[in-house]
């Protein structure tokens, strides 16, 4: 066996013991919801349990519970050390261009639609690794304007004044 | 016969046809990106019809409704990202089938599915509109109970091989559905003190989250796109390969009328439409195995099942005046502003509209089938672009759509949310569209299992006092026991 291969299997295997841990987890937060669902549901109505806004929650939970079992079950039987899941580690691309996601909704708030998407955007291909700035900064300019046509021309959806230039304005 | 022409008159009134071509290319547009989907165009476009006649007004919003459908499997074969949440499975066979250089297969499928259903259900809604109707008449809460158990049972049964994750996925989504105040009793339930979270969590955030933004995330770090391999020679559709697929004629057909029956029961949808018709097309197919590997057959029977649901969902509507899904919603609130009210005496008082409905659906689809076909190219030269500028632009997209749908940031939260962990799960295998399922079937199995515990009292026993969901519920225990018994009879050989 080469050594890409082992470190395909050993891959595998790391996902397969994340997942195996996740399904546990969510399983595990699924019974912890069931246990204290009467003080995340106002159950105080006068209506009969079957008729209650509790019912189907609780249904709901026990699913989610029931299939985290099998998951549990291989996670017992065959305990691996946490290194395995470091080998799962989530790549920086992602995770850099994720945390920029979270940035811009907010920023739409502030500066408005078109400033916003065209920082998004520009700041977003080159932290995604496209490493052609003129290009980026073109491509930035273009998708912002066919997004401001198609939500703001077309559309005519209602954004929020940017708080930002008013501030300005205001100055 | 002079309501037929005097209908087929109507339709092609130069005002009926232009609001039908206006409303199909709308339609595709907000199809296409991903985020948006009919609900938002039809919104969008509903205050214009108050300038117009009933007839033409329909015509626009349901040339919107039926292009969305067409417009949703064009990023689902290219990209893997669904443009309308029902696309996801036409991505299953399109886009492996675009990796090996065969989009233009993809796309001749998906388009003709949409097409071919679309007309099967509109030769359904024809002819035996008056009979389904009463049929459905006939369902009572724990009919509805009995046929989404029954749904949501398809779902988690075809991933038998990641059965307990399927499991916990619907079962995560059934929760997901009840956060939010409690409609019948007014409770707020799992809000953890959010006044943001009292509306629950968007469907459309949750979808566009866990496919848009986790796909776009994941293309990042894969490059899923060989973009070099795709053949983009043609500006149109190859129409040698719609030869190739019309094959599928049984498949097609079949996958029409599962679509027209799904969207005539209130509630499930287009999401369960493509879906069941997808597997019973794999369950039906010599080489079910190539199935999710770049099957065409797969494409042509997720669009024929979701695009016959609008025909289908029209017909409840028309007939009982019942709403079958938000969008049906709509067409009711154009319907009622114009004085006419649906239900059984409308087929009898208003035969030239209905008549010229019947028309305009047949239009549309063939508007929607020739605007894709000829405009292709443009739609198609999407996958050219670096994966870098796909997956940004499909984050800001999907980030503004949402926030579109409801005018609310705490939407795009909830989808960054979703999309974080749609990524995770993703990357890891898990089958993400028992998620979506338990979402959308959710509600449908709470409300009518309160609505059927209440009819008997508190007791379930009621369902075995009504034969069709006898037969429902017999059904459904054939579902989950036949794979058993064929492991069984597999291990004793």
């Amino acid at each position: 066996m080469s050594d890409t291969d082992g470190a395909d299997t050993s891959s595998r295997a790391g996902m397969s013991w994340a997942g195996d841990a996740l399904a546990t987890l969510i399983g595990l937060a699924a019974l912890g919801l069931m246990v204290t669902a009467k003080s995340h549901v106002d159950v105080s109505g006068p209506d009969p349990f079957y008729k209650g806004p509790l019912i189907f929650p609780l249904i709901a939970l026990a699913i989610t519970a029931a299939g985290a079992v099998p998951a549990a079950a291989r996670l017992l039987r065959a305990p691996r050390s946490a290194s395995q899941a470091i080998r799962v580690r989530l790549p920086p691309r992602p995770l850099l261009l994720f945390v920029l996601a979270c940035f811009y909704a907010p920023a739409i708030a502030v500066a408005g639609l078109d400033a916003s998407t065209f920082a998004f955007l520009f700041a977003g291909l080159l932290l995604a690794g496209y490493l052609k700035p003129l290009r980026a900064l073109l491509t930035a300019a273009i998708v912002t304007l066919l997004m401001h046509l198609a939500f703001i021309t077309v559309l005519d959806i209602w954004f929020p004044a940017p708080t930002l230039w008013s501030a300005f304005g205001g100055a | 016969m002079e309501t037929i022409f005097a209908g087929f008159a109507a339709a092609f009134a130069l005002s009926n046809l232009i609001a039908l071509v206006i409303g199909t290319i709308v339609g595709i547009v907000v199809g296409v990106l991903p985020g948006l989907g009919p609900m938002v165009g039809m919104v969008v476009l509903l205050p214009f019809t108050f300038q117009l006649a009933p007839d033409v007004a329909l015509s626009l919003l349901l040339g919107v409704f039926c292009g969305g459908y067409f417009g949703g499997a064009v990023p689902a074969v290219l990209l893997k990202v669904p443009g309308v949440p029902s696309s996801i499975v036409t991505s299953f066979d399109g886009f492996p089938l675009t990796e090996r250089g065969e989009a233009q297969t993809a796309l001749s499928a998906a388009l003709v599915g949409s097409l071919g259903g679309g007309l099967v259900s509109i030769a359904i809604l024809v002819v035996l509109a008056p009979l389904l109707s009463r049929v459905a008449a006939n369902f009572g809460p724990p009919e509805y109970f009995a046929v989404a158990v029954f749904g949501i049972l398809l779902v988690a049964v075809s991933f038998r091989e990641r059965l307990g994750q399927a499991v916990l996925l619907i079962g995560l989504g059934f929760w997901l559905s009840t956060i939010g105040i409690d409609g019948p009793t007014l409770s707020p339930r799992f809000t953890f003190g959010s006044w943001d979270m009292q509306n629950g969590l968007d469907l459309v955030a949750l979808v566009l989250g866990l496919f848009g933004i986790g796909q776009a995330l994941l293309l990042l770090e894969q490059g899923i796109l060989k973009t070099d391999s795709l053949n983009l020679s043609r500006s149109s559709l190859d129409f040698s390969r719609i030869a190739k697929v019309l094959i599928y004629w049984k498949t097609l057909i079949r996958s029409g009328v599962i679509g027209t029956l799904i969207g005539l029961l209130p509630g499930p949808g287009s999401v369960l439409a493509s879906f069941i018709a997808y597997d019973v097309a794999k369950r039906r197919s010599p080489d079910p195995d190539s199935f999710g590997k770049g099957n065409p057959e797969g494409c042509l029977a997720s669009e024929a099942g979701n695009n016959a649901v609008p025909a289908g969902a029209l017909i409840p509507l028309l007939t009982l005046g019942i709403p079958g899904e938000a969008l049906s919603a709509l067409l009711l609130g154009v319907f009622t502003l114009n004085g006419i009210y649906p239900g059984p005496l409308l087929l009898i008082k208003e035969p030239v509209l209905i008549s010229t409905l019947y028309w305009s659906m047949l239009l549309i689809n063939i508007v929607a089938f020739i605007v894709l076909a000829v405009w292709l190219k443009p739609f198609a030269m999407i996958v050219k672009v670096p994966k870098e500028i796909i997956a940004v632009s499909v984050i800001a997209v999907s980030l503004v759509g949402i926030y579109a749908v409801n005018s609310r940031f705490f939407d795009c939260g909830v989808a960054l949310a979703a999309g974080a962990a749609g990524y995770v799960l993703l990357r890891l295998g898990w089958p993400l569209v028992a998620l979506v399922m338990g979402i959308v079937i959710g509600p449908i199995i709470e409300n009518r299992l309160r609505e059927t515990l209440s009819l008997g009292d508190g007791s379930p026993m009621i369902l075995l006092e009504r034969p069709i969901t006898v037969v429902i519920l017999a059904l459904c225990v054939l579902l989950v026991l036949a794979p058993l018994r064929h492991r069984i009879m597999r291990r004793s050989t």
